[in-house]
């Protein structure tokens, strides 16, 4: 199951950014939005998940869709001049990147350790911290300050997108 | 059952912290109340348009000037919050530089007809969130404000939508910055797991990280690179710096002066923070890196400004090359006294680039100033103008009896105590380079014959902005020798509270 | 049990995507996505080592991500269709992060 949404997750990704049609990449996101809740269940964390679907794939992504449709403009245009070496290199970098990464994660003896003291963990505490009760306490105890400032950058980005796309102030 | 003691219990632990934050608290409520249509009956003395709004807003950030300097000191928010020298200090940089950005706003939005409630409302959050930025003990507490900070600033950089290159700087300084953030809170998420998943307490990640394994090390190193990644981007050093000749050139000139001192501010003091608490016992990780950023950023800033011929993008190049100096302060490993001499450069170059600023959008009321042939001659139009753009010039440059060369005098003096001296080397060196750029608009306004055009007469706020700063520039070198030690408050808070457990009453 | 080692790969992976993303791409909205992409893979980051560790910590940061990433789409979008209605199109050729 895990590797299936891992899978799901990975491949939206790519289809997204290799997508021409932006509507198309959109429901690619979509895709891969799932696949994050799908690996959040995974993780034993189903507060996390049903917030992952009502949010992005809910409020985001369908923000982003009627926008794309608003504008009609859903092929991206050549560029117009194209940059081969920049963009050779750019693949370059980023195989290079990817494959040395890769080569760490998965070779690296702290993940190891990581993983077997998660193992053990879970063996002593099971999921209960993972409540919406749970949370809530720790975001308005813990997180109060955090909480406030998302708050106020909520509001700051509605007063500012009302702004910028109003015609006449 | 649960609600009633719910909001109790939330009521209580806001009150029980709140005293730290008044400044914001009182910046936040009034720039909502700004956005409320209430400001026919509220505002009733004030039937002119144009100061509508920018009285108040100056108003209240006086107060929330004075409000911040009397803050107790403590740590509160359950350890996320921090209230110091550093804090205070920082705090007053920033509101500084955002009383200075209102009182230029005038002219340009005056001109426009674009005096709104948003963009001083605007305005008043991100200051609230640079101050945050400035107390921010706790990656969560960090991460959260910069990005209020940004959100707003994007905003305030497309702000005039009627104008195709304002709107195309904001997108990009959107895309960068968010780009920017994905990064920082990568890094964050990793260092997060590096800890055990446990802590983002910058005191507790520091205990942490020193103990890491030798196995998790690649987590440590590569977290912290993305933090230094995405905080370089905030402040514009230079492999991340693309985004800012554009930006500053595209922006609203007041802005563009706001973005080149207030974020900035704050987003030094988070380097501080971080660097200074946070990763301080990982210091090998983030020092090479750090070190070839501010070495790079002072090489490329101040030779990039050399061919440029827009004044913005001018002093945007100089603001990189600056921010470079200041990265020095950063690299100390005797953090307060890093601290110290950064604020007092940032402090000294707040009231410089104000006032270039200043003279600039004196000149743009005339659809000229942006361009550096544009001040040809301003010896003989505006002797006084002229004149005082000489102070700030020069005192940029950091030449010698002008007090921006107290700011640097100090900060490579610290560089060189602590070890940097290769550092330093290449800071003399570009600091003469940047001399030549802007004796070379000195040159302009005094050895160029005048263009034709006659003068506009200044409005009250540039002109009290202009005399104040360059006052403030020539009077302060008198002073110079004792700049340092007035910025002994800037010091960290070094009692620990332990943070007040808060438990919501029972339920 | 689902192991930390291949958390962390997808994570990774899904923030090289993203990465490359908005240094390849030229729609600004597809940036944008991207751009979410790289927040969701820190997010899953978050909620797994809070899960490791068993404490809320990560999970109520994530939430407050969740929550930031929206009030983000919400200027990037509304930065969008200014420039849409100012140049009729959304492409940003300038881009180019691997210009320097």
């Amino acid at each position: 199951m895990f590797l299936l949404f891992a899978l799901i997750t990975i491949i939206g990704a790519l289809a997204m950014s290799q997508q021409k049609n932006v509507i198309v990449a959109g429901l690619c996101m979509v895709l891969t939005f799932l696949g994050v809740a799908g690996l959040f269940l995974m993780l034993s964390n189903p507060v996390a998940a049903a917030l992952q679907v009502i949010v992005y794939s809910g409020a985001i992504m369908v923000l982003v869709l009627f926008t794309i449709m608003l504008l009609n403009s859903h092929e991206e245009e050549p560029a117009i001049q194209s940059r081969p070496i920049q963009r050779w290199v750019g693949a370059l970098l980023i195989a290079v990147f990817g494959a040395f990464a890769f080569r760490i994660v998965m070779g690296s003896k702290a993940l190891v350790d990581i993983n077997t003291l998660a193992d053990a963990n879970t063996a002593v505490r099971p999921m209960e911290a993972m409540n919406l009760a749970k949370v809530g306490e720790e975001i308005f105890r813990h997180y109060l300050l955090g909480f406030e400032i998302v708050g106020l950058l909520l509001l700051a980005a509605m007063v500012g997108a009302v702004a910028l796309t109003k015609k006449e102030l | 059952m649960l609600a009633p003691s719910f909001a109790t219990g939330l009521w209580e632990n806001l009150s029980h912290d709140i005293h730290y934050i008044w400044p914001q608290i009182l910046l936040m409520v009034s720039g909502l109340l700004m956005l409320w249509p209430l400001d026919s009956w509220l505002l009733p003395w004030t039937k002119a348009e144009k100061h509508k709004w920018a009285i108040p807003t100056m108003a209240i950030l006086l107060l929330s000037l004075a409000i911040s300097v009397y803050t107790p000191n403590g740590l509160g928010f359950s350890a996320m919050y921090k209230v110091d020298g550093l804090t205070k200090g920082f705090q007053v940089l920033c509101i500084l530089a955002s009383i200075f950005a209102v009182m230029l706003s005038q002219k340009v939005l005056g001109a426009l007809f674009e005096h709104t409630a948003e963009y001083y409302a605007l305005i008043l959050f991100a200051t609230s969130g640079m101050l945050f930025m400035c107390g921010a003990v706790d990656l969560v507490t960090i991460y959260f404000s910069i990005e209020l900070m940004a959100l707003c600033i994007y905003i305030l950089v497309a702000y005039l939508r009627n104008q195709e290159r304002g709107i195309e700087a904001g997108m990009k300084y959107f895309l960068l910055g968010a780009f920017s953030s994905g990064i920082l809170l990568y890094g964050i998420s990793l260092l997060f797991a590096a800890t055990g998943g446990i802590t983002t307490n910058l005191t507790e990640l520091n205990q942490k990280l020193a103990v890491v394994s030798q196995d998790k090390s690649l987590l440590v190193y590569s977290g912290a690179l993305m933090v230094l990644v995405g905080l370089c981007f905030k402040v514009a050093a230079v492999p991340f710096h693309m985004w800012s000749p554009d930006v500053y050139d595209g922006a609203p000139t007041p802005i563009t002066a706001w973005l080149a001192t207030a974020p900035k501010a704050a987003s030094l003091a988070v380097f501080l923070r971080i660097f200074g608490t946070g990763f301080h016992s990982i210091s090998y990780e983030w020092e090479a890196p750090l070190m070839l950023i501010a070495g790079a950023t002072m090489i490329l800033g101040n030779v990039a400004a050399i061919k440029q011929q827009s004044m913005k993008r001018l002093l945007a190049y100089s603001s990189i090359a600056h921010v470079g100096y200041m990265l020095l302060g950063v690299l100390s490993k005797d953090a307060q006294a890093g601290a110290q001499a950064i604020w007092l450069y940032m402090l000294l170059y707040l009231f410089m680039n104000t006032g270039a600023f200043a003279v600039v959008i004196y000149l743009q009321g005339k659809n000229e100033g942006e361009r550096i042939e544009d001040f040809s001659g301003m010896g003989k139009r505006h002797p006084v103008l002229a004149f005082s753009m000489l102070v700030f010039l020069l005192s940029l440059a950091g030449i010698p009896p002008f007090i921006g060369f107290f700011g640097k005098f100090y900060l490579f003096l610290l560089a060189v105590e602590q070890g940097y001296t290769t550092l330093v080397v290449i800071a003399l060196l570009t600091s003469a380079v940047s001399a030549f750029y802007y004796l070379e608009v000195v040159k302009q306004m005094y050895f160029k014959e005048p263009a034709e055009g006659e003068v506009a007469p200044m409005d009250s706020y540039s002109k009290f902005l202009i005399s104040t700063t360059c006052a403030v520039v020539i009077i302060g070198t008198a002073f110079g020798p004792q700049l340092l030690k007035w910025t002994d408050d800037i010091r960290w808070f070094e009692k620990e509270t332990p943070a007040a457990v808060m438990e919501f009453p029972n339920k | 049990m689902v192991s930390m080692n291949a958390v962390l790969l997808i994570s990774f992976l899904l923030w090289s995507v993203g990465v490359a993303g908005v240094l390849i791409r030229r729609n600004a909205l597809v940036i944008l996505m991207c751009v979410e992409l790289m927040l969701n893979a820190a997010n899953l980051n978050f909620i797994a080592f809070a899960r490791m560790s068993g404490t809320v910590h990560g999970q109520a940061f994530a939430l407050l991500v969740m929550g930031f990433a929206a009030a983000e789409v919400a200027v990037g979008l509304a930065l969008v269709v200014a420039l849409y209605r100012k140049k009729g199109n959304i492409q940003v050729d300038e881009i180019n992060l691997l210009k320097g």
